[in-house]
């Protein structure tokens, strides 16, 4: 599983793309708050949700329902109320921002490093795959 | 009983550059740590740099982040220095945060944390950075183990765990007999010491139970590549050696008649000190003497002090150094320690191989140091001249000497009973013009000229010239011609 592929291909119903969002970022909490802490990377989410609603504005609720470091379930239920392709665009969106502002922060190597634990949790140590098309 | 018998404690080379050494051979595996200092002195910097140095596949690292610094900021500091290795982490590199645990106020939950993650990933190596974040949680009522059963119970199970452990803290001062100090079996306390506008950082190892550390403040410089100490020069047993001059191998020293006035030239590992007023011609005879070494095929090591090192150096000596036949050491860094100059002067000369060393000059060296070790100036100097000779290389110092006429004093630092050789320079006043002389004070265990020559300098150097058997009082800067005696025609 690759979280910077575009999801669209998932199906083009909304509520699966939420539910495939969400286990995206369930995966990235899981990479990552043992390394930064679950408030570093719930303050790192709830950033990313801020910047991609200058795009998304519907993203808002997902921003405020984000109390709980780990807790996606308001941004499950704002994208499960978009049309397919808004969701999906949305949720591409919001994943490449918070790509970049962790790159921005440890750079791109590191990055690549920590959230490779995100999409193969077994693969610890292996050389990162590139398994985009 | 045998010595087979004991318990034999590994030394890892912690990858610090001179910290092995002032550890007193690398540290203990096993052992438990304590990084002490205040904010910004260096400690998370030198737990990853050893970290790294030393973490691998078999040996795996586990780094406990504790509240404080956040983490994330401590990666992108951290991975500007050219020993982290991205792809180390979560190789051999394990980061783990502690905030949530910390955050409950019970070092219970801390502790139980720690445990869990130690027996998921086996480390060899865990640090727990830092701890004043620990120290702090214990105030909280809702803490049920004490700190030092908390330390206490940590350097168990790590022992027992086999790995080597480093709590990093602030906040500690060393009048406070904490009780992390009583268990730890190294105890590395870093400063940072202030002294006008000068600050210069210092490591000492208060304690490292095993082995034989090098007492005292040691001066460390953090750059691009991380942490280097400055340990104190010292002689090995081969090395000394070293010392036991080969008798009859003598350096020419490259100004034309000077070698006769030594007696031969200068023995090889003496150290010479040339003192003489300014503009002189110090630095000249010292270019000369690395330029004869080069046209002999050996290489040197210079360390300048000038205030303009490359206009000052002339065109030859400046080829030299382009052409890597000489070696410079750069002395322009502030905060500069003796035993850093020594230790870069070493390992320059071993790099080279070099058999020629100048310090050009020791009044500009001692205006580049700190002020904090201008006062132990010369008993540093002393160590380091002698650590040179240990390498073999014969050393030549310069010493700008103020033109005293009423005594003759080779140096202001009380530096020439420790040279083996003494040649001074100095200004007369010769038929309204200023003219310079020079002679061999001393060379020792060797028979030398006592003239005093007068020398002149030109494009191609330094000239020997004539004694001035008519004159006397020549040192005192204005000789007088003697009655007039009968010349032989």
């Amino acid at each position: 599983m690759n979280p910077l592929r575009s999801i669209q291909a998932d199906g083009a119903d909304p509520r699966g793309i939420a539910d495939a969002a969400v286990a995206v970022w369930t995966a990235i909490d899981g990479a990552l708050s043992p390394v930064i802490g679950a408030r570093g990377n719930a303050a790192l989410y709830k950033r990313s949700l801020h910047l991609a609603r200058a795009q998304h504005p519907w993203l808002a609720a997902a921003y405020d329902g984000a109390v709980q470091p780990g807790d996606y379930s308001a941004l499950r239920a704002a994208l499960a109320q978009q049309a397919a392709t808004d969701a999906s665009q949305a949720q591409d969106a919001l994943l490449r921002i918070f790509h970049d502002l962790l790159a921005d922060l440890i750079g791109r190597s590191l990055t690549k490093r920590l959230l490779q634990a995100a999409w193969s949790p077994h693969s610890y140590g292996n050389a990162v795959q590139d398994d985009s098309p | 009983m045998t010595t087979i018998d004991k318990a034999t404690i590994k030394r890892l080379p912690t990858g610090v550059a001179g910290l092995d050494e002032v550890l007193g051979g690398g540290l203990p595996e096993f052992s438990f740590n304590v990084i002490a200092g205040p904010p910004g002195c260096g400690k998370t910097t030198l737990s990853h740099q050893m970290m790294f140095a030393l973490a691998t596949a078999e040996r795996p690292a586990l780094y406990f982040t504790v509240l404080g610094e956040p983490p994330l900021k401590m990666l992108r500091y951290q991975q500007q220095f050219a020993f982290f290795d991205a792809a180390k982490v979560n190789a051999c590199v394990h980061f783990v945060n502690l905030s949530e645990e910390t955050a409950t106020g019970d070092l219970k939950n801390v502790l139980a944390r720690i445990v869990a993650e130690v027996e998921r990933h086996s480390p060899a190596l865990v640090f727990v950075d830092s701890f004043r974040s620990v120290v702090l949680a214990q105030d909280s009522p809702s803490s049920f183990i004490s700190l030092q059963e908390f330390v206490q119970q940590l350097g168990m199970m790590m022992t027992s765990w086999q790995a080597t452990t480093f709590l990093i803290g602030e906040y500690f001062t060393d009048n406070d007999p904490n009780p992390v100090f009583t268990v730890a079996d190294g105890l590395v306390w870093l400063r940072q010491s202030t002294q006008g506008n000068s600050v210069v950082r210092k490591m000492e190892i208060m304690k490292m139970r095993g082995q034989a550390t090098l007492p005292g403040l040691h001066t460390f410089r953090i750059d691009g590549n991380g942490i280097r100490v400055f340990a104190p020069p010292v002689m090995s047993d081969n090395e000394a050696g070293a010392m036991a001059r080969p008798e009859g191998r003598r350096l020419r020293m490259g100004v034309p008649g000077l070698d006769e006035m030594m007696g031969g030239g200068l023995p090889r590992g003496y150290s010479l000190l040339v003192a003489g007023p300014t503009g002189a011609g110090k630095s000249i005879l010292a270019s000369a003497f690395l330029a004869e070494g080069a046209r002999n095929g050996e290489s040197g090591v210079i360390a300048a002090f000038e205030q303009r090192p490359n206009r000052s150096r002339g065109p030859f000596l400046a080829e030299l150094i382009a052409s890597g036949r000489v070696g410079v050491i750069d002395a322009r860094a502030p905060g500069l320690s003796v035993d850093e100059i020594a230790t870069l002067l070493i390992a320059e000369v071993r790099r080279l191989n070099a058999s020629r060393v100048v310090i050009d000059s020791l009044s500009g060296f001692e205006l580049a140091l700190a002020p904090t070790f201008r006062d132990n100036f010369r008993e540093a100097l002393s160590r380091m001249v002698l650590a040179l000779a240990s390498t073999g290389a014969t050393v030549l110092m310069t010493s700008e000497l103020e033109d005293r006429f009423d005594d003759l004093r080779f140096s202001p630092y009380g530096t020439a009973f420790l040279t083996d050789a003494i040649i001074v320079q100095r200004y007369i006043e010769v038929d309204s013009r200023l003219l310079r002389i020079m002679a061999v004070a001393k060379v020792r265990d060797s028979a030398h000229s006592n003239e005093l020559r007068l020398f002149s300098i030109d494009d191609k150097g330094i000239r020997i010239g004539e004694m001035l058997p008519d004159y006397e009082g020549l040192l005192g800067g204005r000789p007088t011609q003697r009655v007039p005696a009968p010349r032989s025609p």
